[in-house]
């Protein structure tokens, strides 16, 4: 379980984290919430070792981290089996199935939709065989139908591999029907863990952090969040 | 036609070598050549042919060497010459000359050195993740100054400038051995560069040795860039033309599959380029580098303009 001790992080001498500590749940989806600016993506950079905390520990760091972002660039035209190779040469039958990827295989990537290049790209992350998949607001480009296919693949995929999963998602509403975790940074670097099912009805600590009135409305068997 | 393509760039090489080997201030009949005749042979092989080879492999070398950059960059706009790497070899190969004339005979190995060493201080002082207009336009900053101190350093001593038209066997025979000892470098580290398709950020997370892999990179290419400077000069923007040449002719090719046509087209510009420049108005002989510099100069400047996938990226 990847555990985060007492770490800081301290950018041009402004303080980000303080004296974190937090353990992500394993087997699991986890998702980080948290107003623009307060050190999302920072966190995440910490987690994979791309940058070093200014004090404190990252332990049990798993060997096979993958990573996914908003908007992932490539150098090369390459097509869909070529970046799947990139990651592991051998193609995953039931990941290809998943993502319905076989009739693009060939196709190059510039030449698909969005959705369809995030969907080869979440190929490409689960080639890898992580042992915690990162996703960085993977669904911000995407239209509505893509959004929900890319998050019930995953959920899909996650639940069948038991992969660690932590995913940065603006969409609360999606934050709460996609994961089983909360992850709830603050603007004072503070970061609060709960049980999806908890957190959703802390009504007023979510508000707070995103300095926006909020209401729960239930309708037939769902429960919303919504900007007063 | 895709399949021939590559034949088709090397038979033109060929025979452009043939019309070279010919054609010049005297010219030569294909009779006498067949027919033995001595004088014809003796100028083919102590002025013509070894002219020829530095031009076959100096134009392959300058394409691969762009080719290979824009590869570990990541970015399409650069060359050793736009990145100031040519014109700072050849100030410091003349700096070294000047000061040790004794190294005179193994000037393209020294122009090999100085090579290596411009190219790890640039990328050593360079600011790392650079827009690429940025990192254009740093380079042509430092092309600039050290052309300068060439001209300024050439007229006040007198050192006479590198051309095509005063080389040797042993000078070609140099070059061949750069030549290979930059292939060595490349083929150790030549897997890993498939995976500059990928953001610097997912080929670490995949475990690849992206910076390793980088400088084998730039030691062969600035290897290859001083030694073939030492004997032809400065020829600015082909490296980065030339790339574009291959990919505009087959534009669903990954870089690493670009690389024979990429050098074909570097040696058969730079060699029908140089053969223009010694007859068009022989017995007087014009700057090589100028002639080619009319070509790549305008076409890096349509490149530009039309933008197109790379330039943005």
């Amino acid at each position: 379980m990847l555990d985060i001790n007492h770490l800081s992080f301290n950018r041009d001498n402004h303080q980000l984290f303080h004296d974190l500590s937090v353990q992500l749940p394993d087997h699991q989806i986890t998702a980080l919430i948290g107003p623009n600016g307060v050190g999302k993506s920072t966190l995440i950079q910490l987690l994979t070792g791309e940058l070093l905390p200014t004090s404190g520990t990252i332990k049990n760091r798993p060997k096979r981290i993958a990573l996914l972002s908003q908007h992932n660039q490539l150098f090369e035209p390459l097509t869909v089996r070529e970046l799947l190779a990139l990651a592991n040469d051998t193609l995953d039958p039931a990941v290809m199935q998943t993502l319905q990827l076989d009739a693009l295989l060939d196709k190059e990537m510039t030449t698909l939709s969005g959705g369809q290049q995030q969907l080869a790209w979440l190929g490409f992350v689960l080639q890898q065989q992580p042992d915690l998949l990162i996703l960085d607001e993977p669904t911000t480009f995407l239209d509505l139908h893509f959004q929900e296919l890319f998050l019930k693949t995953l959920q899909q995929l996650q639940q069948e591999r038991q992969t660690t999963v932590l995913m940065v998602l603006h969409d609360l509403n999606q934050a709460f029907r996609y994961s089983q975790n909360i992850w709830l940074l603050q603007q004072t670097g503070n970061l609060i863990s709960a049980p999806a099912t908890q957190m959703h009805h802390q009504v007023d600590l979510l508000s707070d952090a995103f300095k926006t009135p909020l209401q729960l409305i239930k309708s037939a068997d769902q429960v919303i969040l919504q900007p007063k | 036609m895709q399949k021939y393509y590559r034949f088709i760039l090397a038979g033109l090489v060929l025979i452009s070598v043939v019309i070279a080997l010919l054609v010049g201030s005297t010219t030569i009949s294909l009779a006498a050549v067949l027919h033995g005749q001595p004088d014809a042979w003796q100028l083919i092989i102590n002025y013509r042919l070894p002219r020829i080879l530095v031009a076959v492999i100096s134009g392959a070398l300058i394409g691969v060497s762009g080719l290979l950059m824009q590869v570990v960059l990541r970015n399409h706009l650069v060359d050793n010459s736009i990145l100031g790497i040519m014109n700072g070899s050849q100030f410091l190969l003349m700096a070294i000359l000047v000061i040790i004339p004794s190294m005179l005979d193994f000037n393209v190995v020294i122009g090999g050195i100085t090579g290596i060493l411009l190219t790890i201080a640039w990328f050593l002082v360079s600011p790392k993740n650079q827009a690429p207009l940025r990192l254009v336009l740093l380079g042509i900053a430092t092309a600039m100054t050290f052309q300068a101190l060439t001209n300024i350093a050439s007229e006040g001593l007198g050192v006479p400038l590198p051309t095509l038209s005063t080389v040797d066997w042993s000078q070609v025979m140099q070059l061949i051995i750069m030549t290979i000892l930059g292939c060595l470098l490349l083929i150790m580290i030549w897997p890993n560069l498939r995976y500059f398709a990928l953001p610097t950020r997912q080929v670490k997370l995949l475990g690849i040795a992206e910076q390793k892999t980088t400088w084998f990179v730039l030691l062969a290419v600035g290897l290859w860039t001083g030694a073939l400077t030492s004997l032809i000069g400065i020829v600015f923007f082909l490296g980065a033309i030339l790339p574009e040449i291959s990919r505009f002719m087959s534009p669903n090719k990954k870089s690493q599959h670009l690389i024979w046509p990429t050098a074909l087209w570097g040696s058969l510009l730079l060699l029908n380029a140089d053969t223009i420049a010694r007859t068009i108005l022989a017995p007087k002989e014009l700057p090589t580098s100028a002639i080619l510099l009319v070509i790549s100069g305008p076409l890096f400047a349509l490149m530009l303009i039309k933008g197109g996938y790379h330039a943005r990226h």
